[in-house]
């Protein structure tokens, strides 16, 4: 570290934070922290001092300048430091005074500040392709495509099944199928689907029906909720795991999210086990 | 080819009416093919996908801070037929995943209950923020109810503003939103589309709309959606829509409902702002918004016993007591309010302005604040979370409109009214939010109470009655007519337009009763007239002297409860041609198809947990579907 904390509070929530194995674990968050430290170019400060980098001050009359379409003038220059110095003076001698201490909107602002820490590393982090390979091999169930297969078929009329047979017969011999079969408003072509959404269709259990059927021929009857099809395979998808490539904008999507939710839980473990927690007794309190 | 007949399934195709006898075993003439594979121009849509275009979570103000907990992480899974945990902490599953969802969050403070759950810094940046989040911070029962009310009163407040503007909140709740429909939109096995709810409601009168966007999160957060703060009026609405256009290249449309609700302002005769319809605004409401939600948990939309005294259907889940707001309902209000009268008055504003600002097709959708899209009688999980499946009485008796009447008693409109409805249906393609939202535009759409029984009807001047057999009927409707939501083309030959008609039941659920035709016209005084048609019915009716099929009878067994399909018919279809056409009115078609009488909700409810259900609420219904319409336009195509 080269330079010292403005402040004894300061020092102590500093020197914690960077010895804290949260920070390892935070591995790029820490070292955004360890650069700022490097880069931190204010001079040596007593408690009793309050110093204004010029660096500082420059970003005060950018932040002027954003409001305004203008740089600030040498006197408002001057007011907003003064109004700058006041303020802290103002928050060292409020906390000071321990004022911090059991204000709610306060509270409430330091959690979440320390909430958003976490949540928001994980929304800078940027995998490589190992890692998101990595996460979308050990997730395969989320991006699984399950196995779908591609058929055509044709709703037979309620006929015996000598008429169904010759049916068949000449669908193989090339007869078109969009003008036999009785009426419908079932697809008659359907591109590669999922079991889900052909039971959905056709009603449970048909998917399965046409799976065990052979490719590229009429076969059948296969039976749905409505009766019976002749159907014929064009093509099986396996289905299983689709190139990162593919799919990338959502596995990391998906892997962002996870990291979120894991540097969440991280936090709040790794702060917790720096205490000890003394609760009073759920009964004890509810008996009351 | 001579073995291969077109089969009948004669044995289901009962009843016929428009003087149009059923082809009996017609031989098929197949068009001559033009590629050695019939699946070369194999293109168009063949796919019933069903859907939810209307669905809240925690995110929506009236949602998440009285009771509902799921996220649009819930919704999605659950549409997808994951198990979650409801609100309420009931296990729920839906019995078949839905095809799609677009899940519309309230864009009055999107997201609010979150951020006051997450104790969120964007609530400090205004002081009605931070009143908000010391309201809520004891995280009671009561302070959410007061914190609902602290809200329920900023969006009623007339020209109030919204009081977290410049927060960043809605930015950055919109952008999770996007991110989660992002990340379970699975093209061509399940859709997550993107969507809000703009919450207009001038004096409590319902006047909201569903955007749906065509596009992905790039494009959609490039905004952040409109809310009733900014404008309660429809056609700030639409501008603000054709910006977006402008500024992103994508596309949106709006879906309106609860025109029951809106006390005659949905459809009225005047803008918003009082101005008299002319045809630039019926242009602009016909490109902006070509659907209207027909039926929802909120009571069904079609039409009303006053408005059409002979149909023997249309007393079915009224919500006709007033509105959110203090104003009582009077009938005149009706003919604004339901969309078979508005689909009739339009024809007379397409006469007088030369455009038609009532051209709309139609979808259902649930409306439920629950996260959880549950349009079946057998596991409806409520309006609210508060109504979630109990034994709790509250479930029946607990007020949704009409609270703020004088008389506080009689004009409620409570939970136990509520219909277990509905799907929104697209013909489509594809499983994907282009193919979807494309159906949408051009209003191949039609509307379920929950069913998914498939409905198709195609409209031409030259179908045959033996084409209603035809195994190609699809490829052949498009060839020689239009689908539902279409405009009949032009015809100088007097004839009347006929159409191929085909419905199929769910194919888990109940068999079909009837088909209706419902028919609307102009005279030429300029006087708007319809008229229901049973076109094609099971069970081998007589039609009776006052020219109705009588009712079926039912099957249902209240005690378990359950029904049985011995009665109806699985599949139902007709040829039909109009017996009353007059080449020189305005006319619009659309069908009504009814399943066999099956137990309601509250059946089940009462079976389930033995309470006692209200007197007067539908133990047993008749679930139905509604398709767009096909309009014929005399001289125009």
């Amino acid at each position: 570290m080269t330079a010292d904390p403005k402040t004894p509070q300061q020092r102590m929530s500093r020197q914690r934070f960077l010895t804290s194995p949260l920070v390892h674990f935070f591995a790029i968050g820490g070292l955004i922290f360890a650069v700022y430290a490097l880069m931190d170019d204010r001079p040596d400060i007593r408690a009793d001092a309050i110093t204004l980098t010029a660096g500082d001050a420059r970003q005060m009359a950018e932040q002027f300048e954003s409001g305004w379409n203008r740089p600030p003038t040498a006197d408002e220059m001057t007011q907003l430091m003064q109004a700058w110095v006041e303020e802290e003076a103002l928050v060292r001698e409020a906390v000071a005074l321990g004022m911090d201490q059991g204000d709610a909107v306060i509270r409430q602002r330091l959690n979440i500040k320390m909430r958003f820490l976490a949540e928001s590393q994980a929304g800078a982090l940027i995998p490589d392709e190992e890692t998101l390979q990595t996460y979308l091999d050990q997730n395969s169930d989320k991006f699984a495509i399950p196995p779908r297969i591609a058929f055509r078929q044709v709703f037979l009329p309620d006929e015996p099944d000598t008429g169904i047979v010759a049916i068949k017969a000449s669908l193989n011999a090339g007869d078109d199928p969009m003008a036999v079969g009785a009426a419908s408003l079932l697809p008659h072509d359907l591109p590669l689907t999922g079991a889900l959404n052909i039971d959905g269709m056709f009603g449970s259990g048909f998917a399965q029906a046409v799976q065990a059927m052979p490719d590229g021929q009429w076969a059948g009857p296969v039976d749905s909720s409505y009766g019976r099809h002749l159907v014929m395979i064009t093509q099986r998808s396996d289905g299983g795991l689709p190139p990162l490539d593919q799919i990338r904008p959502r596995v990391e999507a998906e892997w962002r999210a996870t990291q979120a939710a894991q540097m969440r839980e991280a936090l709040g473990r790794e702060l917790l086990g720096r205490y000890q927690v003394d609760l009073p007794d759920v009964n004890e309190v509810l008996s009351e | 080819m001579a073995i291969i007949k077109t089969f009948n399934r004669a044995v289901l195709l009962i009843g016929a009416s428009g003087g149009a006898a059923f082809a009996q075993s017609a031989e098929t003439p197949t068009p001559p093919r033009s590629e050695y594979s019939p699946y070369v121009e194999y293109d168009y849509p063949d796919q019933a996908l069903f859907g939810d275009t209307h669905l809240h979570t925690a995110y929506s103000a009236d949602a998440g801070l009285v009771g509902a907990t799921t996220s649009p992480d819930d919704a999605f899974r659950f549409a997808k037929g994951e198990e979650v945990m409801s609100s309420s902490g009931v296990r729920a599953r839906l019995g078949r995943p839905l095809d799609w969802l677009v899940v519309t969050d309230h864009a009055e403070n999107l997201g609010l209950p979150i951020a006051l759950a997450e104790d969120s810094p964007l609530l400090q940046e205004t002081e009605w923020g931070r009143d908000m989040a010391q309201t809520f911070a004891p995280k009671t029962f009561d302070a959410r109810v007061q914190t609902y009310m602290s809200w329920f009163g900023a969006v009623n407040t007339p020209d109030g503003g919204d009081p977290m503007a410049g927060s960043g909140m809605n930015e950055t709740m919109w952008q999770r939103i996007t991110e989660l429909a992002e990340r379970h939109n699975q093209p061509d096995s399940f859709t997550a589309m993107i969507g809000f709810e703009w919450t207009s409601g001038p004096d409590g009168n319902n006047l909201h709309r569903n955007v749906i966007f065509r596009d992905g999160k790039e494009l959609a957060d490039q905004i952040v959606p409109i809310s009733a703060y900014d404008s309660d009026d429809p056609e700030k609405l639409w501008q603000w829509m054709a910006d977006y256009e402008d500024r992103t290249g994508g596309q949106l449309l709006a879906i309106s409902h609860n025109g029951n609700l809106s006390n005659g302002l949905m459809f009225d005769d005047v803008t918003l702002s009082g101005q008299p319809l002319d045809r630039d605004y019926a242009q602009r409401r016909m490109r902006w918004e070509p659907l209207y939600e027909i039926t929802q948990i909120k009571g069904d939309s079609e039409t009303h016993p006053l408005l059409s005294p002979d149909d023997e259907f249309a007393n079915y889940y009224r919500w006709d007591k007033g509105s959110f707001g203090v104003e009582p309902k009077t009938p005149d209000m009706l003919p604004r309010e339901y969309a078979r009268s508005a689909l009739k008055r339009g024809l007379v504003y397409d006469e007088k302005l030369g455009a038609n600002p009532f051209k709309f097709g139609v979808v259902g959708s649930t409306d439920a604040h629950t996260g959880l899209s549950t349009a079946d009688e057998d596991s409806f999980f409520g309006k609210v979370s508060l109504l979630e499946p109990t034994g709790n009485p509250v479930r029946y008796t607990e007020a949704i409109t009409g609270r703020f009447t004088p008389d506080n008693s009689t004009d409620d409109m409570v939970h136990g009214d509520a219909l277990a409805s509905g799907l929104a249906v697209v013909w489509a393609r594809e499983n994907t939010r282009e193919a979807i939202w494309d159906a949408m535009k051009r209003k191949e759409t039609y509307g379920t109470t929950g069913t998914r029984m498939r409905v198709r009807i195609f409209g031409g001047w030259d179908f045959a009655s033996k084409d209603i057999d035809r195994a190609d009927f699809a490829r052949y409707g498009y060839q020689h007519g239009v689908p539902m939501g279409g405009d009949l083309p032009a015809d100088t030959s007097g004839a009347a337009p006929s159409f191929l008609i085909r419905a199929e039941r769910d194919p888990d659920g109940a068999n079909l009763d009837r088909i209706q035709m419902v028919k609307g016209w102009t005279t030429p005084d300029g006087e708007p007239q319809e008229r229901v048609y049973d076109v094609v019915w099971s069970d081998d009716r007589q039609v009776g002297a006052d020219g109705k099929v009588p009712p079926l009878g039912d099957t249902v067994d209240l005690a378990v409860p359950t029904y049985s399909n011995s009665i109806g018919a699985p599949y139902l279809a007709s040829y039909w041609h109009d017996p009353d056409f007059d080449p020189a009115q305005r006319a619009f078609y659309y069908l009504r198809v009814l399943e066999i009488p099956t137990p309601s909700w509250l059946a089940y409810d009462r079976a389930f947990f033995g309470t006692e259900i209200p007197e007067g609420k539908p133990l047993i219904q008749q679930e139905r579907a509604y398709t767009s319409p096909i309009w014929y336009t005399p001289g125009q195509g």
